[in-house]
């Protein structure tokens, strides 16, 4: 059995925590129902997003 | 008769915890965005899978270069780039609707990319490498990651004033040459790049290896599939910042008020979902495709911590990676490869500083118990 401390229970710990709050943020959150880039709005200079001064 | 090796535990375990996650999050993607959403979620999960089955590395071929003088990585990146190059710079011409990534020439650009250097070789991997090695389960990254994304954070709040300081326009390499002119000029830049490295490797009797060249044709594909169906070039990094903005919005800071989260693009990736960015959703895939590939191959079994000064370079490398992603408009994918391969002058300024970092980097990892060489 592994211990609490094994690199393998950290591992899913952390995947079970990410993914949870990810499900949760979903759920909690709204979607214009497309997958987007924030440099695809406009006016934007890079692809995060940001102007270009 | 031969007792079957015990192997199954946590391969099994391990591919029906993916396999679960994998249906939840393809069920709640499909139900807002359908079909285009679970591609991309489909080109994530091949992604962790394939940069894990080839270990296709930045941060280990660079240092690679740097130490021993074997160049054959740098030869497959700039390789893949002008692959993408082919397709990205004159997309109108293929009939595709998308666009290449452009960046503005910035002070944060040469900082942000010089500290990046700096930190993947640090934390042993950069944006795509920290991503697909932890999806596989690596103790390394299991600290690099949410230290990169605390950095992304930080570093979305540094990048306003950071630009303020002195920041130009994009500059696109050939732009006063027709599309299909500007793409030639551009491939040829690149091509001309790769075998530059290819003849200083030959002459050092070093050859490129099947699996190397496969990897590169196949991601080369995969970065292709990404940008016909996005719109635009695979970014990694922006995902690691919008979950850590959330995260820390979620505690109560007011991480919305911030100019960065005030831009129109992030501001309205804060609001939605994250699993309505694109970036978001392919690392989310990046992860379920490692995890699924090292349970089935067994790789999580060997799963362990780093000794505690490698650890402690992983946290290290990981927050001056976040920082410098956001500040040099994304990591070796989303700003090096992305950024060359649509013709933007960015994208060799990243590489160029990256790879100057990546030597203080390598000089600096003794100092935390890694052995070069």
């Amino acid at each position: 059995m592994n211990s609490f401390s094994s690199p393998k229970t950290v591992y899913f710990l952390i995947i079970a925590l990410i993914f949870g709050l990810i499900f949760i943020d979903h759920l909690t959150s709204q979607t214009s129902g497309i997958v987007a880039a924030p440099g695809d709005a406009s006016p934007s200079c890079a692809p995060c997003g940001a102007p270009c001064k | 008769m031969n007792k079957v090796p015990n192997r199954s535990n946590i391969e099994l375990f391990g591919t029906i915890f993916y396999t679960g996650i994998l249906f939840v999050v393809a069920g709640l993607i499909s139900l807002d965005s359908g079909f285009s959403g679970l591609i991309l979620l489909c080109l994530g999960i091949c992604a962790g899978g394939l940069f894990l089955y080839f270990q296709y590395g930045f941060a280990s071929g660079w240092r690679n270069f740097l130490e021993n003088g074997n160049s054959t990585a740098l030869v497959a990146h700039f390789s893949l780039a002008a692959l993408c190059a082919a397709i990205f710079i004159p997309a109108e011409l293929w009939g595709i609707d998308a666009k290449g990534s452009f960046a503005p020439i910035s002070i944060s650009l040469f900082i942000g990319s010089f500290i990046f250097g700096i930190g993947m070789q640090l934390a042993n991997g950069c944006g795509s490498g920290v991503l697909f090695n932890f999806g596989a389960g690596s103790g390394r990254m299991m600290i690099a990651l949410p230290f990169f994304i605390v950095g992304s954070v930080i570093g979305s709040l540094i990048l306003p004033w950071a630009l303020s300081v002195g920041s130009y326009d994009q500059y696109i390499i050939g732009k006063d040459l027709s599309t299909g002119w500007r793409a030639i000029f551009n491939i040829m830049l690149l091509g001309l790049a790769a075998s530059s490295f290819y003849i200083w490797g030959k002459v050092r009797g070093q050859t490129i290896s099947k699996g190397l060249i496969t990897g590169t044709l196949i991601i080369a594909l995969l970065c292709v599939s990404i940008f016909i169906l996005s719109g635009h070039p695979w970014g990694i990094t922006f995902g690691f910042t919008l979950w850590g903005a959330k995260l820390f919005n979620s505690l109560g800071v007011p991480i919305s008020e911030f100019t960065f989260w005030t831009w129109s693009g992030p501001g309205k990736a804060l609001e939605e979902s994250v699993l309505a960015n694109t970036s978001s959703v392919m690392n989310v895939g990046m992860i379920i495709g490692a995890g699924i590939v090292a349970s089935v191959s067994g790789q999580l079994k060997k799963t362990f911590w780093p000794a505690r000064g490698q650890l402690f370079a992983a946290a290290i490398g990981g927050l001056i990676m976040g920082i410098g992603a956001r500040l040099a408009f994304g990591c070796n994918i989303g700003a090096f490869l992305a950024g060359t391969a649509s013709g933007s002058l960015h994208g060799w300024i990243w590489f160029v500083m990256a790879i100057s970092g990546s030597w203080i980097g390598i000089k600096m990892r003794p100092y935390f118990g890694f052995k070069n060489g």
